[in-house]
């Protein structure tokens, strides 16, 4: 408790969310993180705008020619712009991501909640369940939930969704367990609050810096898991130059034309390396117990 | 137990060696006069000729059993099991002069007994035959003239019957082994008559055989007529191209099954491997077009389509000449193959765009045709070789047509055929009869939800299947060329199936390697007359 004191006490660096987020990049892994995901993200959303190439185009060049001038990042085996196709890519690796985080993060968090507040026999069995799928390493889950649902970019989301919910629900669900022993819950039911009510004003609230920097840690995950799905074979279909595909359309020309390989792969490298970069920066920032640290 | 003691402990000491310095591991393989070859798969069941349908497990069983007839790989007969054959004037029944001199790997004599065992035991449902019933045709049953002489009844004309016997499926099986083994323990063990013997098989890792030193009845094509120079074949499985090509140039393996062109054409222009290229007899690599439904029921989008794709491109682009365009339904490799196709279809932009513009496809604004409001639009799940598909795509969309390629597993692209729910699907088969065209194009062969078939154009006309049983049950060769000739005009005719490319075989092999031979159809490499030369 003193902690808190101390914010209000000594700093008057003006209001909590620019202190916030000053805290947050005033740190190099951080804002090299910011800087490098936005520049990926700005590049991905402005690509009909600034691709030289349609990035569908075959024999937009010669076939497997280098990288030069005309064709930055060099050319597949069709003789499509790589430049081109990263900076599109960037739209289906990125944004199956994040739709893929939100998913499990709400999934996760509706289970974890329920199973922490209900507590009893629901709760034990709930976590065994969730222990089981948890001993699944989580890209086999995936693989496993797309066999059943069959290929295809929204089946590869849904499946890697559902392969990250038990470790969003086992978050939640430790967090709610802490959270619902406190005196205000008690207070709140003493009041004559609902469940649900209880749930969605008092405990989501307080869960909620939890589930910013797991979701935020979880990005660069589910980046990379879709783009492994898909680097099977099992999500983005031809021609959608997604990350993971490219680099499977690579692979067999990894020694003749390296390039292939080397872009996508480093534009999935850049993306994974940023996110994680903020998450942890922004673990340190929300962690409660570590609030004066810079 | 020994033996597979010994291979465990020889592969350990191996593949240490490897670790440590390859040239070790090369000299210690010559030593032994031992020839590895990497297969590009894991997943054989079976080596039992009467049962198999997989190139894979063919290429055991080729150095294991031998056929009545052999051939070489440019279709030349010989003498095998049978010294001579004659078929009746009808075409209902092959006599068969059988060798006496032959003894299957387990000391059973080889004798017409066995001919018939095997050939009656091929057509018992209960064998589970995926080709070799296939093959047989019209089979009738097996006479017994004498203990080493047969006729073989067929219960129709079957004048391919002769080529027939050629096939490894038709290979003479041990009747005893079959007995004493079961038919599981047979398909695990199998024994024959062939240059080499079965040893031991070890489950997704390899297949040891080793040399049958009483062979003594090699074709007459065969530079060597005693038995093999290679005292022992491993046969090790490497489904991963990358790893087997790695596995060559580290000098692990001397023999690597389909390497990817490029690997191919490096390590053949380095001196150091040789490349061995074989064109597959069969069907070729190509596309059904699905004429039940929208688009593809109109001919003239068929044709468009066809006209649209430059075959010798597209194939000189992804196979950088190690493969050819396609231009019929047969490869030129096979036998009764028809010329005249050659002249369907060439390459015409202009001529697409005047198909589609009769057939009513509209130009709309976003470069895909629309008639009635759809989009000119056909769905494509593709299983075999994302690249052709891709580049398929691009080109038929500079003519307005929209390829919706899905890359699918085995499992969903089965279960959208057989409920009808596709406009194309890519096929190949391999087999030296031209009779094969009875799988993808026969009304018998449509598929059905719960009943996997091959006629994936859905073309149901009584004409067509009758110029199949016509030309299937020729009674002349001569006449059984000629009506495979019509019935591979009439195909192109209809425009149903886009011929693609050749089927390659591409196999390649350190130079210290001498005298393989492609087996009948281009696909297994016969390891009889093979030589090792010393580092």
């Amino acid at each position: 408790m003193t902690a808190s004191v101390a914010i209000i006490g000594s700093r008057h660096d003006g209001s909590g969310a620019a202190r916030f987020l000053r805290r947050l990049f005033l740190h190099p892994g951080a804002m090299v993180g910011t800087i490098v995901f936005s520049a990926l993200v700005l590049a991905a959303v402005l690509a009909p705008l600034i691709a030289p190439f349609d990035w569908n185009e075959t024999d937009a060049g010669p076939r497997l020619a280098g990288p030069s001038i005309e064709h930055f990042f060099g050319t597949d085996l069709h003789g499509r712009d790589i430049f081109s196709r990263v900076i599109a890519g960037g739209r289906y690796s990125i944004s199956l991501g994040m739709a893929t985080v939100l998913l499990s993060l709400f999934m996760g968090s509706l289970i974890g909640l329920f199973l922490g507040y209900t507590g009893g026999k629901v709760d034990i069995w709930g976590c065994r369940c969730l222990d089981v799928l948890l001993g699944f390493p989580a890209i086999v889950l995936a693989i496993m939930i797309v066999s059943v649902l069959g290929v295809g970019l929204v089946n590869v989301v849904v499946a890697v969704a559902i392969a990250g919910v038990p470790r969003f629900a086992r978050v939640v669900r430790g967090a709610v367990l802490v959270a619902r022993e406190q005196l205000y819950i008690e207070a709140a039911r003493a009041l004559g609050a609902s469940d649900y009510r209880i749930m969605r004003r008092h405990l989501l609230p307080n869960v909620t810096p939890t589930l910013v920097v797991l979701g935020t840690l979880d990005l660069g995950n589910a980046i990379l898991s879709t783009a492994t799905l898909s680097f099977l074979g099992l999500g983005a279909q031809p021609p959608t130059p997604e990350w993971g595909t490219m680099l499977s359309g690579g692979r067999e020309f990894m020694r003749y034309a390296p390039w292939t390989m080397i872009f996508p792969g480093l534009a999935l490298f850049l993306i994974v390396m940023s996110v994680n970069l903020v998450g942890d920066r922004l673990s340190q920032v929300l962690d409660p117990k570590a609030k004066d640290r810079r | 137990m020994i033996s597979s003691r010994r291979t465990v402990l020889k592969a350990g000491t191996a593949s240490l060696a490897f670790l440590a310095a390859p040239s070790i591991a090369r000299a210690q393989a010559n030593a032994s006069n031992t020839l590895i070859w990497a297969d590009d798969s894991n997943s054989d069941v079976t080596y039992d000729p009467r049962v198999t349908q997989s190139r894979h497990e063919e290429q055991v069983i080729v150095q294991v059993f031998d056929q009545l007839i052999m051939s070489d790989e440019t279709g030349k007969l010989s003498p095998g099991l049978a010294t001579a054959w004659e078929m009746s004037p009808d075409a209902t029944s092959l006599r068969f002069t059988l060798r006496n001199d032959v003894k299957f790997h387990d000391g059973t004599p080889f004798n017409a007994e066995a001919v018939r065992f095997t050939l009656d035991s091929i057509v018992d449902p209960a064998t589970g035959s995926q080709g070799a019933v296939d093959m047989l045709g019209p089979y009738d049953k097996t006479e017994i003239l004498g203990p080493h002489e047969v006729r073989v009844h067929f219960k129709a004309p079957n004048a391919g019957a002769i080529d027939t016997f050629t096939e490894n499926e038709l290979s003479i099986v041990s009747p005893t082994a079959v007995q004493k083994l079961g038919r599981t323990g047979f398909a695990q063990a199998p024994v024959g008559t062939g240059p080499f013997r079965f040893v031991s098989w070890e489950r997704g890792r390899e297949v040891i055989l080793d040399r049958n030193p009483d062979y003594a009845w090699a074709p007459t094509w065969s530079t060597i007529q005693g038995p093999s120079n290679v005292q022992r074949i491993v046969h090790r499985f490497i489904p991963n191209n990358a790893t087997r090509v790695a596995a060559l140039e580290a000098g692990e393996v001397h023999i690597g099954d389909i390497l990817p062109a490029l690997d191919t054409k490096r390590l053949s222009d380095s001196g150091r491997y040789r490349a061995m290229i074989g064109v597959a007899a069969g069907l070729s690599f190509g596309a059904l077009l699905n004429t039940s439904r929208a688009p593809f029921d109109d001919i003239r989008v068929r044709q468009a389509f066809m006209h649209a794709i430059d075959r010798p491109r597209l194939a000189q682009n992804l196979y950088f000449g190690l493969i050819k365009a396609a231009y019929g339904p047969l490869a030129p490799s096979t036998p009764g193959y028809w010329s005249g196709a050659e002249q369907y279809f060439p390459f015409d932009r202009a001529r697409a765009n005047k198909l589609l513009d009769d057939a009513g496809w509209t130009m709309g604004p976003n470069g895909i045709r629309v008639k009635n409001g759809q989009p000119l639009r056909a769905y494509f799940p593709s299983l075999l070789l994302p690249d052709v598909a891709v580049a398929l795509q691009s080109e038929a969309r500079r003519v307005g047509f929209d390829i919706a390629v899905e890359n699918v597993l085995k499992q969903r692209q089965d279960e959208l055929l057989m409920t009808n729910q596709y406009e194309m699907a890519v096929i190949r088969w391999v087999s030296n009869d031209p009779g094969v065209l009875r799988i993808p194009f026969h009304s018998s062969n449509i598929p059905e939800p719960g009943k996997f078939k091959f006629n994936w154009s859905r073309v149901n006309d009584p004409a067509l299947d009758g110029l199949i049983a016509r030309a299937t049950q020729a009674k002349t060769p001569a006449e059984r060329t000629e009506l495979f000739a019509v019935l591979q005009k009439d195909i192109m005719d209809r425009a149903i199936f886009f011929p693609i490319h050749d089927q390659v075989q591409t196999v390649a092999h350190t130079a210290r390697v001498s005298g393989l031979r492609y087996a009948r159809g281009n696909w297994q490499v016969r390891f009889h007359e093979a030589r090792l030369a010393t580092a």
